[in-house]
């Protein structure tokens, strides 16, 4: 099962970077389509190798891939849809190694659990994600500060929370 | 902890930029991010509330022989969705069925079985507790606990039947035994002839030497059998032991000591181990019978080498805690500077019996065939030889014991051993 999870993730990475070289394309920047070339060739050895830092790493460097991407006014919607592929993988690479060395009891329904869960949060990320997109406001300086502040006090708390849950 | 940085850094620099830049599409980007975060979040995980029993069975065995390992855990918290049960046995033990790490899911209420089986050396292990990890399915949040299961495993060292031990300890004690004791009495072997005195069977009455004198008659007498003190020394000194990988010379001392142990136990001995070496000594008081065998087969089990200074020899041997004139067992290699304790245990008046495994062989043939090592094994050996001659020379009975024999098989001539003549 575990072999089958890391081909999914070294699919799911390839369509992400396939997104995002398109998205480049559209905006004809080929150091973007070598950089996400890159990106994949990096991806696919740390999979291989075994690179436990390796996925952390790809997903940090395609999240800046991605704000390259953004500031090069590339397509909003493929550009979201290489974040979804990368997290995905990302996600199923993690719990590819996490189930690795570990006899699983009722392998077929915890797996499916997880996908399912992926999927949701994915694709409700995804559909707001879209939503905004597509949105246009023009807010005065004040309003910004004002939410610059509370987003960043949200994400505080959303970062304390994850802290608080995880005994490690 | 490292995906919550991993987070963080994606989260406020798409934030921090897309902001500074006026830019739209970054913070759309981020949102699939935050979402992801927020699932995990809603579906964090409770603080595992388990409950853990653990059989064993069986409890005590030999080395390399299965033992199965039975946990039960109940949930008696909320539903953990995603739950990893590690039981972490000892390093040494080999888990060869069935798996002692479950990944499962476990509903309030429910009980999960988790079996396996495995096998080790000699040792006396207790279980840690049971480490439990709870995950929300996405991996984000995660509880540990630890849940107690105790549990203790005795691998005692593998045994070797016996049938008879001779030895001739100067003193026995006053209970009926197998060790002639040096006197007349009931017994079997013939031990001399005295005059008749009433209340003697007729059945002993000697003829021939009561034929010799006229005026009297006289009887056989026979050599008393009685129980005595055994105590037994394993030497642990660390720089006595040859070890190569996967064994040790120490185990065959071991497998020594408790057959010696076990023989004498069974002719009704009162015997106590000595385990001289390690950080301290360990010191098993002499007694009788099946749970003294226990006591000194759970002492073996967790018998371990060690350095230490004031061990380096045998002078510091505590010679009070033996019965004046009981037999020693010795089983030691045998280091040069043992000899002068060993003769001085001797003349004392403790009888001694030392059964001493073969360093010097085994090292050779664990080493490579090379001249350089023939010639210091060859060195070595007359070395040994020399120590051990000196020693029989004093009285005591020595055996060598090349260890690629079985000791049963190799011991059978202790049994055989001509009683009151110096060495073997």
């Amino acid at each position: 099962m575990t072999a089958r999870l890391f081909q999914f993730a070294i699919r799911l990475a390839l369509g992400a970077a396939l997104a995002l070289a398109a998205a480049f394309v559209l905006v004809r920047q080929p150091v973007g389509v070598v950089l996400a070339v890159l990106w994949t060739a990096f991806w696919v050895a740390g999979q291989q190798r075994g690179w436990r830092w390796a996925s952390g790493l790809g997903l940090l460097l395609f999240v800046g891939l991605l704000t390259f991407g953004a500031v090069v006014h590339a397509k909003s919607s493929l550009l979201l849809a290489a974040m979804g592929l990368v997290l995905a993988a990302w996600d199923v690479q993690r719990y590819a190694v996490w189930l690795r060395p570990v006899r699983i009891r009722a392998e077929h329904n915890l797996v499916r659990a997880h996908f399912v869960r992926l999927g949701a949060a994915l694709a409700v990320g995804l559909g707001v994600g879209g939503l905004a997109s597509t949105l246009r406001t023009d807010i005065g300086f004040g309003w910004l500060l004002l939410l610059v502040l509370v987003t960043v006090a949200g994400m505080g708390w959303l970062f304390d929370a994850l802290r608080r849950n995880t005994t490690t | 902890m490292r995906r919550m940085v991993l987070f963080s850094v994606l989260v406020y620099a798409l934030l921090l930029v897309g902001l500074a830049t006026l830019n739209g599409a970054l913070l759309a980007l981020l949102l699939p991010l935050v979402i992801y975060i927020g699932v995990g979040l809603l579906y964090a995980p409770p603080q595992p509330r388990l409950e853990a029993t653990r059989t064993i069975s069986p409890d005590r065995t030999i080395p390399g022989e299965p033992v199965s390992v039975t946990l039960r855990i109940t949930n008696r918290g909320r539903a953990l969705e995603e739950v990893l049960i590690a039981d972490e046995t000892p390093s040494v033990m080999e888990v060869f069925e069935g798996d002692a790490v479950v990944l499962t899911t476990l509903a309030m209420g429910d009980t999960l079985e988790v079996q396996y089986r495995m096998r080790g050396p000699r040792g006396h292990y207790q279980f840690a507790p049971v480490r439990v990890i709870a995950r929300d399915r996405l991996g984000l949040f995660e509880r540990q606990a630890r849940v107690d299961a105790p549990g203790q495993l005795m691998v005692l060292p593998a045994l070797a039947r016996l049938r008879k031990l001779d030895i001739r300890p100067r003193r026995t004690r006053v209970y009926s035994g197998q060790v002639p004791a040096r006197r007349g009495g009931p017994g079997v072997e013939f031990f001399g002839v005295r005059e008749y005195q009433p209340g003697d069977s007729s059945r002993w009455i000697n003829a021939r030497v009561s034929a010799r004198h006229a005026h009297a008659l006289y009887v056989n007498e026979f050599e008393q059998e009685r129980t005595a003190d055994v105590h037994l020394v394993l030497d642990a000194r660390a720089r006595s032991d040859v070890r190569w990988p996967g064994g040790s010379l120490f185990d065959h001392s071991i497998t020594a000591a408790a057959t010696l142990a076990d023989v004498m136990l069974q002719q009704g001995n009162r015997v106590g181990l000595l385990v001289y070496g390690g950080t301290f000594l360990k010191w098993v008081v002499p007694g009788y019978g099946k749970l003294q065998r226990e006591r000194i087969l759970r002492a073996l089990a967790g018998a371990e080498q060690g350095h230490h200074l004031v061990f380096e020899d045998l002078e510091h041997l505590p010679t009070n805690y033996f019965a004046p004139g009981s037999q020693l067992a010795v089983i030691s290699p045998l280091l040069p500077g043992d000899l002068r304790m060993l003769v001085t245990l001797q003349r004392t008046g403790f009888p001694l019996l030392v059964v001493t495994p073969d360093p010097v062989g085994l090292e050779e043939q664990k080493l490579d065939r090379r001249r350089e090592v023939a010639l210091a094994a060859r060195i070595a050996g007359l070395e040994r030889r020399l120590l051990i001659s000196n020693l029989r020379r004093t009285g005591a009975r020595v055996f060598e014991w090349d260890v690629s024999t079985p000791f049963h098989l190799a011991a059978a001539v202790l049994a055989r051993a001509p009683i009151g003549k110096p060495g073997t």
